[in-house]
């Protein structure tokens, strides 16, 4: 679950250094992020790949809502320093413990380090290159490459915004989240980063 | 991470959860009737088919957690993938036509053998009859139909309910129950009758309970 987590951290990492990356060039600190999403599963054995929808926003220096719409209903909220994770069943939100929320907050710090910085290599991962608007990530250590081979990023032009995230954990096996309606430093309510 | 390393214990653990019940009839006298077999039959469902199930798992002591749940169905082989909600892949694995069964991808706390092959055996109790033999078969007092069928290491008891639902119990070689599977609420897909909602149990001090909800069922070829 750790690794499931920091991997859901890692791409939130991603997507908002990605959003930093080119607010850099602009000059334009990122205050906060926020943008629908379609995830696209494939795995080997697949015939059809898994489709999920959701939506992400992220407000500095520490506030992220995750949340799933389908197939799985689910928020996982981050705000104040705590990490809350919640399920819907049979129509409410119930709140999933256990979760390896160090973690969490380990690859937090990798959020708002890349959001006081630029992309350039962390403890975490490395950029293997960079090419127009795209950019690929390959994992630093060798206990994480065994687990997520590389990350390419795709640029929204100069809009501040990813086109798409896609996470590799192998060579036919990959995730990749298409983002659109991306809204760059509009106000999010706070409430938003701690109800589900 | 807790949670998720308790049920990894669980199916470590899966051959002391059982329970003494007794089998649903006494079928003393009753034999195969191709009729009824073939009603029963009708639980499991042939060809190829991609399933993708919510899973909702808890132990006895309440912890859980939910993970999606990929069943791939070919003709003679299972393929199957456990990922978290996000889609990060935690566990994947192949049981082919020669019984060959292949973990292609674990990572802790699934990446233990028992593990693997406890959630081939579930995966198995749910989609696969137990025996290719004819089972005996009864209409019992209360109209449901029972197929029991045997093989050398357990017994199972297909039970077809009034209302179309399914309840499956297994019993081990010296008749302790060691799991019950219900399937309910079907749903029509490419004419053929999928369960919306799957719950497999346990039993005893180490019982847990696998929930299943039906996100897509499709035929594949």
């Amino acid at each position: 679950m750790k690794c499931l987590i920091a991997t859901l951290f890692l791409i939130v990492s991603v997507v908002t250094t990605q959003a930093q990356g080119v607010n850099e060039e602009s000059s334009v600190r990122v205050r906060s992020v926020q943008a629908d999403f379609t995830q696209e599963k494939q795995l080997p054995i697949l015939a059809r790949p898994i489709i999920s929808k959701g939506q992400f926003l992220f407000q500095a220096p520490d506030s992220l809502r995750w949340e799933y719409f389908s197939p799985i209903h689910t928020v996982l909220l981050m705000h104040g320093g705590h990490t809350r994770k919640f399920i819907m069943h049979d129509g409410k939100f119930k709140e999933e413990h256990g979760l390896g929320v160090d973690s969490m907050q380990i690859v937090l710090q990798e959020i708002t380090g890349w959001l006081d910085g630029e992309i350039t290599d962390t403890t975490t991962f490395q950029v293997k290159s960079k090419e127009g608007d795209t950019i690929i990530l390959i994992p630093a250590n060798e206990a994480l490459s065994k687990i997520i081979s590389r990350i390419e990023l795709k640029l929204l032009g100069t809009s501040g915004l990813m086109n798409s995230v896609t996470l590799y954990e192998g060579p036919d096996s990959f995730t990749r989240m298409v983002f659109s309606g991306g809204l760059l430093n509009k106000k999010i309510p706070v409430v938003r980063f701690v109800e589900p | 991470m807790r949670c998720l390393y308790l049920l990894v214990l669980v199916f470590l653990f899966q051959a002391c959860s059982t329970a003494q019940f007794p089998p649903a009839g006494d079928l003393t006298g009753h034999s195969y009737d191709p009729e009824l077999a073939q009603k029963c039959e009708q639980y499991y469902i042939r060809g190829s088919w991609q399933f993708v199930h919510s899973i909702t798992f808890k132990m006895a002591n309440g912890h859980g957690a939910t993970v999606i749940g990929v069943t791939v169905l070919g003709k003679k082989s299972i393929k199957t993938a456990l990922m978290g909600v996000e889609g990060f892949v935690l566990f994947e694995a192949e049981l082919d036509a020669e019984k060959n069964f292949t973990v292609i991808r674990a990572l802790p706390p699934f990446d233990n053998s028992d593990f693997a092959s406890g959630l081939m055996r579930d995966v198995k109790a749910i989609f696969v009859s137990v025996s290719e033999e004819k089972p005996v078969t009864a209409q019992l007092d209360d109209g449901v139909i029972l197929c029991r069928s045997l093989n050398a290491e357990q017994m199972s008891d297909f039970i077809l309910q009034l209302d179309g639902s399914s309840r499956i119990h297994i019993y081990d070689a010296d008749g302790n129950r060691i799991k019950t599977i219900m399937a309910d609420g079907h749903t029509l897909i490419d004419g053929v009758r999928i369960p919306k909602q799957i719950q497999l149990g346990t039993y005893g001090l180490q019982a847990y309970t696998l929930k299943l909800e039906l996100i897509s069922a499709q035929r594949i070829n």
